[in-house]
């Protein structure tokens, strides 16, 4: 079997395994957020679990970027036209360097949208007249959190579609340590910072809702402030990953 | 009639019209559809994806001619179709000051809300059984009934004007979401963020004010931060577009994959519900508001801190 095939196969599998390992644990976790909501006011139970619903589906984009890069994985291994040089090592190590982008990239994000949303379900059951509000900024805290993962898609995507030269191993083992560092930099350069900014949106929902009194802008500002500060150690190692990809 | 039965007539035909519209996809699947238009531009290759063109056009035209047959006769107690562009807009219209600020607000509900509208309706498009057609071609024998004209499969009876080839006539594609090619979301952020967004914050603090945003924490660490800034303006784009993309390109792979894995029975039903109905909604409306945010950091007016009684937030939050 050429190391191409083996390589996506292995890629495949790890990105989807890798991509979905904590988002269940994230999407999960908006749910305990609405049964706490629920038992706190009762009575509001219908919108609880709409929004529920609501902050499961934009949690689990981490794990459907995981999904769509490992199918496309496939479909690359199996058309004959989308791999040009099946015994090229550079190829297989992009395909498992992209594997392994998307599924390392979707670890933070998956739990970190998870924990937006178990926030704002719950400060939405606590306080029902600012729900609208709250849901809003769930959704830009739950997107500010994907932005790490989108950073990966992005290097993984250009990964996947490059074009590498049939090299076996001995002449071309920089160019396999070049793709493989470049993958492993913004797959694991993007776990933490997306927690980070999880974190921080959902402390952001809970505040909107413990202290309705004050006006939200110095609140927004500093969760925007906060939020992108977190963010900057993703923006270093997406800028580290183009670095080693376009040398 | 029952709120009830409405509904139930509605999911029936949402139903129905999903279900049709997997068919469609699921008869195109392997073909090569994209004709890509090439012209020279200043030595290089530009290519012209005239599919999402020519849905982008549907998708606007399609919005205009509902909101103009809706605002021709307003009245004093709305329609159904009135009501339910009044409800857009009063969502919007309270989303919009609360983020700006009460003095230029009104200058930016439009981009706002006709920026939902569009891709709203470009998400949900590819629901919208309509298959891809020639018109106007000659006939041929269609033997592998792929839809397209192969070379064994020329007519010579049907040759009209005698020219001994066949004329395939003028392409029309498949309905599909042109927001599934990224061009349409990269368009869409750099009109938004950089066009609206930052043009309004030269607008309001100068250039000199725009360029210092690049500095921000000011003093020496300013000039360290200056990269680390620009890349950061630059991963807004990239992430703002990627995110939209991303999410209506897996939708429509991941519809594709799953229905020919299940030879097209019920489930892509469900499939199109959630990535067309339900994700297609929150993207759009993420990507709106997240364009908001990004031109209020801009244009934000300066608001009191000062504490203001809860109930009044109760009234104003109509979303």
């Amino acid at each position: 079997m050429d190391v191409a095939v083996v390589a996506a196969l292995l890629g495949s599998g790890l990105c989807m395994g890798l991509g979905s390992l904590s988002n269940g644990a994230g999407i999960g976790y908006v749910a305990t957020g609405a049964l706490r909501g629920w038992v706190r006011q009762p009575q509001v139970s219908p919108a609880t679990f709409r929004l529920m619903l609501i902050g499961q589906a934009g949690a689990s984009t981490p794990s459907i970027f995981a999904l769509v890069v490992a199918l496309v994985l496939l479909i690359k291994m199996a058309d004959p036209r989308g791999l040009s040089a099946p015994d090229s090592w550079p190829q297989a190590a992009a395909f498992l360097a992209t594997g392994l982008c998307l599924g390392l990239g979707s670890i933070g994000s998956g739990f970190g949208c998870g924990l937006v949303g178990s926030q704002a379900v719950e400060a939405s059951a606590r306080t029902p007249q600012r729900s609208a509000k709250i849901m809003i900024y769930m959704l830009v805290g739950q997107a500010w959190s994907q932005t790490p993962n989108i950073l990966a898609l992005v290097v993984g995507l250009i990964l996947l579609f490059g074009t590498y030269p049939a090299n076996a191993l001995p002449e071309s083992i920089t160019e396999v340590a070049r793709l493989m560092a470049t993958g492993l930099c913004m797959g694991a350069g993007a776990i933490g910072p997306a927690v980070g900014i999880g974190f921080v949106g959902g402390k952001f929902c809970r505040a909107l809702s413990d202290n309705p009194v004050h006006g939200d802008t110095i609140i927004r500002n500093t969760f925007f402030v906060g939020a992108a500060v977190a963010e900057s150690t993703t923006i270093y190692a997406f800028v580290m990953a183009l670095l080693l990809m376009f040398r | 009639m029952s709120p009830r039965r409405h509904l139930g007539r509605g999911a029936a035909a949402l139903a129905a019209a999903a279900a049709a519209s997997g068919l469609a996809r699921g008869a195109q699947e392997g073909i090569e559809r994209e004709l890509p238009v090439q012209i020279r531009v200043f030595g290089s290759l530009l290519e012209f994806n005239h599919n999402t063109v020519l849905m982008s056009f549907v998708v606007a035209v399609l919005v205009c001619a509902c909101a103009w047959l809706c605002a021709r006769r307003l009245r004093e107690v709305p329609g159904r179709a009135q009501a339910l562009f009044e409800m857009v807009f009063t969502a919007f219209d309270g989303l919009v000051r609360q983020s700006i600020g009460p003095q230029s607000w009104r200058k930016y509900l439009p981009w706002i809300g006709s920026l939902f509208l569009f891709l709203w309706v470009s998400n949900m498009i590819g629901m919208i059984p309509v298959p891809h057609a020639f018109v106007g071609g000659e006939a041929y024998h269609d033997y592998n009934h792929n839809g397209f004209f192969d070379p064994g499969e020329f007519d010579p009876e049907a040759d009209v004007n005698n020219n001994g080839r066949h004329d395939p006539g003028v392409y029309l594609p498949a309905f599909e979401e042109p927001t599934a090619d990224y061009n349409v979301p990269l368009a869409m952020a750099l009109l938004f963020v950089l066009g609206v967004g930052h043009g309004a914050h030269i607008r309001k603090h100068g250039v000199r004010g725009y360029l210092k945003s690049y500095f921000e924490p000011g003093g020496i660490m300013g000039v360290i931060m200056l990269p680390l800034n620009v890349v950061g303006k630059i991963a807004e784009l990239v992430s703002i577009s990627f995110r939209l993309f991303g999410n209506i390109f897996g939708g429509v792979v991941i519809i594709v994959v799953v229905s020919g894995l299940l030879m097209h029975l019920v489930v892509p039903v469900g499939l199109l519900g959630f990535f067309g109905v339900f994700v297609g909604t929150i993207q759009a409306f993420v990507f709106t508001m997240l364009a908001l945010t990004y031109i209020s950091l801009g244009v934000a007016e300066e608001e009191d801190t000062a504490p203001r009684p809860p109930t009044e937030e109760a009234g104003a939050s109509g979303a």
